[in-house]
């Protein structure tokens, strides 16, 4: 937008050649992409067969051109961070060809690695100047901004003004509607970013009532439930906001609030963090800080209740309540087999184990070894469990390990209506023993 | 769904080009592309009566199509990933959907199940954009790296997309590319396809066994719009097994009885019916005219009929129609229910014969490599002494508590590591034992015989290009030879059910030389 902008400015004086990390960062690829896009700007012809170092020096040629002509060269390189790897020819000779007093040009890098200047080489970075603009995930109010621009029609368009003035007044009462603040809050609790909310706006527009051609809030609902990756992730997240703010404005554990940011801002919030960060919590802080706590998480939640109630099912979930009741079976016994300590097992001790499971409760479920086989190979399709080592012997003598927690597969043993009483009973014995 | 397509509709399309850029705010990424998805996403399916066809034509599949429609038929979409189990109709109701509803739109398809390399991607996906209108074409290299790549499919895609086509672009079995070689930086970049290209006009669509979660990557490229096709319930699966056959009623009451157990042991629609067509043969034997309306008494002699093969089937995973066995089990079927059961018992010693043909070396080189496999090397010895005969002697031995324990562990250990590895010389030497007591065994029978025998000792000539083939055909697979002594190991990968089979083929007793804990 600005380089546009810009451009109107000042027509003649700026030329921009853009590379993208992904497929430009060999360094001959990127030479010959930069000879290419400085031909196509300067209407030269560009001939594919000229070697790398000919397009380097033609590349040195046209800076000094340019930079006598007084026109700025800006070199735009996105995924900046791909083309850190390796030697760093390009980035090197690029920033090199600045030192020089004729050219006139600048190197704009574009990542999403908050440390992709660490990455450099210590001779890239002293021709680096160290200058960094970071961007910000927007904030709520300006994602709301930003919707409503989106979602309204402009007054000028050709369809008739009636209906433009009936849908603009929809949109209106819609996003002052309470619903809508929760749907919005739900949203950019767990991915606040535009690319996040454009999907949502898409399938909100899909949803649009086809005989009125208006949105509604129901249009909205719908399309949060349909993005229902999330939501579990929603509460997950936003009880771990919740926590970790209170907890550090209070306590004032300015690292722990750092490393936790951070975390957030990857966006790998995952169970297994929660309850670490919970474990510290409770060596660290006293009961009293504790229950203090348990209240703010007891009202976060119940903020977010009505919206996330019926959607509390992750994805693998989903997956093991649509499996066979002899791949749950064997889902089972490796459960059964991790609680026995056993620190690896292969699919002939998981056929053991399901012999005497068999023996012991005498189920109609007893399958021959190849079909189990079969089921366990369904299994490793849909990645449920995987192979702990690279590549080795036969597939019966591989270890296996589950890739499934044991809430999830309780929680799915649960919603699969067809489930075996015996299967509960095994996996619920267990927890007690 | 509405059917009239009101004249504002097909106005506001054509508004979208035009909208202009009012003064910024910060954040304002596309909104070109999102005004033209707002506008000709109320455009909406254009003809009524093809949506229901498509919906009959998907039996099942109702939500996932309805959600299908309702995101790709607006042109300038969002890319879109499908995913879900083995044989759910994804592909199928992908292009059904894009065939039908859009008929004149472009198609790509790209299965990446049938291309072997990126080039052979980039190859495909070229020449079925009608890269033949340029007749340089073909004289071009191929591209190789994904910059060339990139370029060539910008310009063939600008080309289509001025003509004002919308372009579908395909990515079937996404989940094969992570095994590749450069499969990572393949998979990056195919979902990033939409921001490199920066054509509105061109839908991404992807398609993948895996969930979402194997390709999500720290990178922020624009993540897709998901559908999950879930598997069929029982009740839907005997829906899409019943469509189309040639006899409804008949196959209904078989599926009443035969759907439900086969359903526990797997949901996948294929596999079902590959193990329901022999099953329904068998029961409609016992009835003539197929067109017969069954009641209540034919029904369950029916049953009674089917229910022991069907018992045969859930342990199997597939059957090879063998033509003794159909003989053996035709002949007890007429003879009656109580016969059938003894058959079925010994059906299990049907079985035992091996079902294919392997030379008599082969067999041999076969259970000397099983019995080296299983049988730890200190053995030998005491298994086969200097005449190649097997020792008798009988150990006594006292077991106390603690040896016990220690079989348990040393039986699981076997359990986890599987077979072990024996070099070259022992399977020969123990081999050599085999056939020579095998001989004398053979030596006897023939006596009376007046024919010569081709004598055992000739086998010895191509034991090597035995052992090629076995280990060609995985019965024996070559493993890290020793660094030590550079000896080529071998370890043999058939189970005891196999070994047995042959070892009764050759009449060889093998359960003798067996060693067991």
């Amino acid at each position: 937008m600005v380089l546009d902008d810009l451009k109107k400015e000042h027509p003649d004086a700026i030329s921009v050649i853009r590379l993208n990390g992904m497929l430009h960062s060999d360094d001959n690829c990127a030479m010959k992409e930069i000879a290419r896009q400085l031909c196509l700007e300067h209407q030269l012809s560009f001939s594919k067969m000229a070697s790398s170092d000919d397009n380097t020096e033609f590349m040195i040629d046209m800076l000094r051109e340019c930079g006598l002509a007084h026109k700025t060269i800006i070199f735009v390189l996105e995924e900046f961070d791909l083309f850190a790897q390796g030697k760093q020819r390009l980035l090197y000779s690029l920033l090199d060809a600045m030192q020089s007093l004729t050219s006139q040009a600048i190197v704009i890098g574009v990542s999403c690695r908050l440390d992709a200047d660490q990455l450099l080489e210590k001779r890239v970075r002293s021709r680096f100047s160290h200058r960094k603009l970071i961007f910000l995930p927007s904030s709520v109010d300006s994602l709301q901004r930003l919707m409503e621009h989106l979602l309204m029609l402009p007054e000028d368009s050709h369809l008739p003004t009636k209906y433009v003035m009936e849908y603009n007044a929809r949109v209106t009462s819609i996003f002052s509607d309470k619903k809508f603040k929760g749907i919005l809050n739900s949203l950019t609790d767990s991915d606040a970013t535009t690319s996040h909310i454009l999907r949502f706006l898409f399938r909100v527009v899909s949803y649009m009532d086809m005989d009125s051609g208006l949105l509604s809030m129901q249009s909205f609902m719908n399309a949060l439930s349909s993005m229902r990756r999330q939501p579990k992730m929603d509460s997950l997240q936003g009880l771990f906001w919740s926590l970790s703010i209170i907890i550090l404005c209070r306590v004032g554990l300015l690292s722990i609030l750092i490393h936790i940011l951070k975390e957030a801002y990857i966006g790998l919030c995952t169970k297994r963090s929660l309850h670490s960060l919970l474990h510290t919590i409770n060596r660290t802080f006293s009961v009293f800080v504790l229950n203090w706590l348990s209240f703010f998480v007891f009202r976060s939640l119940h903020h977010n209740d009505a919206l996330i109630q019926q959607h509390h099912i992750s994805d693998n979930g989903i997956l093991i309540a649509d499996l066979s009741i002899l791949e749950l079976y064997i889902l089972v016994c490796m459960h059964r087999l991790e609680d026995k300590e056993h620190s690896s097992y292969n699919f002939t001790t998981i056929m053991k184990e399901y012999k005497s499971v068999q023996d012991a409760y005498r189920t109609s479920d007893n399958y021959s070894h190849t079909v189990c086989f079969r089921a366990f190979e369904h299994l490793l399709d849909r990645e449920l469990i995987s192979f702990a080592d690279k590549k080795g012997k036969a597939l019966e003598y591989r270890p296996v390990k589950l890739l499934i927690s044991s809430h999830e597969l309780a929680q799915s043993l649960k919603l699969n209506t067809t489930c075996p009483a015996v299967l509960q009973k095994l996996l619920d014995r267990e927890r007690y023993m | 769904m509405s059917q009239t397509v009101t004249p504002r509709r097909t106005t506001r399309s054509s508004a979208s080009a035009l909208s202009s850029v009012p003064a910024a705010p910060k954040y304002r990424p596309k909104p070109s592309p999102r005004r033209q998805l707002l506008v000709t996403a109320a455009a909406g399916p254009k003809d009524y009566d093809s949506v229901g066809e498509l919906l009959d034509a998907l039996p099942c599949r109702r939500a996932q199509a309805m959600d299908l429609i309702r995101l790709l038929v607006p042109a300038p979409a969002l890319p879109l990933m499908l995913y879900g189990g083995a044989a759910t109709g994804k592909t199928r109701t992908l292009l059904l959907a894009l065939t039908n509803l859009r008929p004149s739109q472009r198609l790509v398809y790209a299965s990446l199940r049938s291309l072997p390399s990126p080039r052979a991607l980039f190859a495909s996906l070229l020449s079925q954009l009608g890269a033949t209108s340029s007749s340089t074409f073909s004289r071009q290299r191929l591209p190789e790296k994904p910059s060339d790549f990139i370029s060539a499919l910008r310009n063939a895609l600008t080309g289509i997309v001025s003509q004002g086509e919308v372009v579908y672009l395909v990515f079937d079995n996404l989940d094969v590319v992570r095994s590749w070689d450069k499969g990572d930086q393949l998979l990056t970049l195919l979902f990033r396809l939409h921001d490199l290209l920066q054509l509105p006009q061109v839908v991404l669509v992807y398609v993948s066994s895996a969930t979402p979660d194997a390709y999500y990557s720290m990178t922020g490229s624009v993540e897709p719009n998901y559908v999950y096709f879930s598997d069929y319930t029982v009740d839907e699966a005997r829906d899409i097994l019943i469509r189309g056959h040639p006899n409804p009623k008949l196959y209904s009451s078989f599926l009443s009885v035969a759907l439900k157990p086969l359903f526990r042991v797997t949901r996948r629609v294929d596999e079902l019916s590959a193990v329901l067509e022999p099953l329904f043969n068998r029961y409609s034997e016992p009835l003539g005219d197929l067109k017969a309306v069954s009641d209540e008494g034919i029904k369950r002699r029916l049953f009674e009929h089917v229910q022991p093969h069907l018992a045969v089937a859930l342990s199997e995973t597939f059957s090879v129609p063998m033509r003794a066995s159909m003989h053996e089990i035709k002949d007890s079927g007429s003879a009656g229910k109580g016969s059938a059961k003894r058959q079925l018992g010994g059906r299990e010693g049907l079985s035992t014969e091996l079902e294919f043909h392997m030379s008599m070396s082969a067999k041999y080189l076969l259970l000397s490599a099983f019995l080296s496999s299983r049988n730890p090397a200190t053995l030998d010895a005491a298994l086969f002494d200097s005449t190649g005969g097997s020792d008798n002697r009988k150990r006594k031995r006292k077991s106390s508590q603690a040896s016990l324990d220690m079989k348990d562990t040393m039986a699981e250990e076997m359990l986890m590591k599987g077979p072990g590895t024996f070099p070259l010389e022992r399977l020969l030497a123990i081999f050599q034992c085999i056939t020579s007591v095998s001989e004398d065994k053979h030596e006897v029978e023939c006596a009376d015989n007046k024919e010569p025998e081709s004598g055992m000792t000739d086998l010895m000539s191509d034991v090597l290009l035995q052992l090629s083939t076995l280990c060609n055909s995985n019965f024996l697979s070559k493993s890290r030879s020793c660094p030590l002594e550079s000896s080529a190991r071998y370890r043999s990968n058939i189970d005891e059910d196999l070994a047995l089979k042959v070892a009764r083929s050759v009449s060889f007793p093998l359960s003798k030389y067996m060693y067991r804990r």
